[in-house]
């Protein structure tokens, strides 16, 4: 059972670049990123409406996310657990900014800037990072601000 | 096991340097340098008072193995983050940019939907390096 799309792969590999990274294996970091990226550019998505985004992010909150966090639970996985509620609380951030951009339009984001945690992927808009993260708690450096 | 410093974290207090037997904490760079250091030495980390040095292992241990049901259902949920993220890609391509509101949003999509997708990597035992899911999903790939 190996992740075997590109897609997916890409993730995987980009993920290892970071865990290289803070183990100071920078060369082999560097190694990863670029495989990260060969898989990025192997691939082509297709566009789609932001609708189709929103109910394909719906999906995975009545489906993949409470199904994952079943099998963790079963399991006893503690790590599971914690990435399917990070996942949950995430996904629904995600789903309430397409929203207000489909209801908004270019109002949506007003003056204010975008960031987003880089520990979970909560998106927050404001004029500064906050200064924990309300979804994992990480200091607001962790946050990368959407130039 | 060598020690590593972390700049954010040290305020110059310099106690590293008095108390290190080889002088590996005294560099240009601010980095601890590796070949002098003494795996398992660590006075520098005992004495710095800013907690901002700290011993970086050589062989990370391997995660715990994960049952099939979990990591199937991680790389199930991984799978779909991924080709959400490619569709954002997709409309960031065909984005001609009108609308910078809609840039913005799309942008950060995109990186937060890669940092579920790492983390749904890392759950299902893609956890660092050293795991023995990375290193059969690499001799798998062939390479």
């Amino acid at each position: 059972m190996y992740p075997d799309k590109a897609n997916s792969l890409a993730a995987v590999f980009s993920s290892l670049a970071l865990a290289a990274e803070k183990q100071q294996k920078y060369e082999l970091s560097e190694e990863y990123a670029r495989r990260s990226s060969g898989y990025i550019e192997d691939i082509e998505g297709e566009t789609q409406s932001l609708e189709y985004l929103r109910d394909q992010i719906l999906e995975d909150l009545s489906e993949g996310i409470p199904k994952a966090n079943q099998e963790s639970i079963d399991a006893g996985d503690r790590g599971g657990q914690r990435a399917m509620k990070w996942a949950e609380k995430v996904s629904k951030i995600q789903k309430s900014l397409i929203d207000r951009y489909i209801k908004k339009g270019s109002e949506a984001i007003g003056d204010q800037s975008v960031f987003v945690c880089q520990s979970c992927g909560f998106i927050f808009i404001g004029s500064e990072a906050p200064e924990i993260c309300p979804v994992c708690k990480v200091p607001s450096l962790k946050f990368r601000k959407i130039a | 096991m060598y020690a590593s410093r972390n700049i954010r974290l040290c305020t110059k207090d310099c106690l590293c340097l008095m108390v290190c037997p080889t002088g590996a904490t005294n560099t240009e760079n601010g980095q601890i340098d590796r070949e002098t250091c003494i795996s398992g030495c660590r006075r520098c980390v005992d004495a710095c008072p800013s907690h901002a040095i700290y011993l970086v292992l050589d062989d990370y241990p391997d995660p715990p193995q994960k049952p099939a049901s979990v990591v199937e259902s991680m790389l199930a949920l991984l799978d779909r983050k991924a080709d959400q993220e490619a569709v954002v890609r997709a409309m960031l391509k065909a984005d001609d940019g009108s609308d910078s509101q809609l840039t913005q949003l799309l942008k950060a999509l995109e990186n937060s939907l890669r940092v579920v997708s790492e983390d749904c990597a890392r759950e299902a035992g893609y956890m660092h390096p050293e795991a023995s899911a990375t290193k059969a999903l690499e001799a798998e790939l062939g390479g």
